[in-house]
């Protein structure tokens, strides 16, 4: 996604992360991350249920999905990293447009499961075509 | 759960690393993002 980071911002896209993790976790994600988008916090785990993002199944987190998308990773170099937090907590997308309705819901059901970045781009493109 | 397109996003207050509150009016006005991650580690 930060490879795309300039084309969000020069569609007025601003992008905020989400984590129910505080504390060193989160500053030490900040600081190695290099993260340039605000890190909000929502331990309580509120705005993750509103939006269905609730815990998933042995089998969504730890399948054949999820184990190629760790090495597809590491065949970029990443380390894989023993999880630190809920393993199970689900993430996901939630694309909110300038009037603040939903454009796009995506409850991820595992580590692969992503909405690509180019699809999230396209749905802004239409939309701001069509105002 | 339902898919919530074309719904009306919810509202919400959270502090960020340092203990401040951002709250989701200060992103109005403007397509907004939220990236929900999985555990950080």
């Amino acid at each position: 996604m930060r490879q795309q980071e300039a084309e969000f911002e020069q569609l007025g896209v601003q992008i905020v992360i989400v984590t129910f993790q505080s504390g060193p976790m989160a500053e030490a994600y900040v600081r190695e991350s290099k993260l340039s988008w605000p890190l909000l916090i929502d331990d309580s785990l509120q705005l993750y249920k509103s939006y269905g993002m609730e815990r998933g199944r042995w089998q969504d987190i730890f399948g054949l999905e999820s184990i190629a998308s760790y090495a597809k990773l590491m065949m970029r170099g990443r380390k894989p990293r023993m999880p630190a937090g809920d393993p199970y907590q689900l993430g996901g997308d939630v694309l909110i447009d300038p009037r603040g309705i939903v454009r796009l819901h995506h409850v991820g059901n595992g580590p692969a499961d992503r909405p690509s970045v180019e699809s999230i781009l396209k749905i802004v493109r239409d939309a701001d075509q069509q105002s | 759960m339902q898919n919530l397109v074309g719904k009306a996003a919810f509202g919400f207050e959270l502090p960020n690393i340092n203990g401040q509150l951002r709250e989701s009016d200060d992103f109005a006005g403007r397509w907004l993002l939220l990236v929900f991650h999985r555990h950080l580690g």
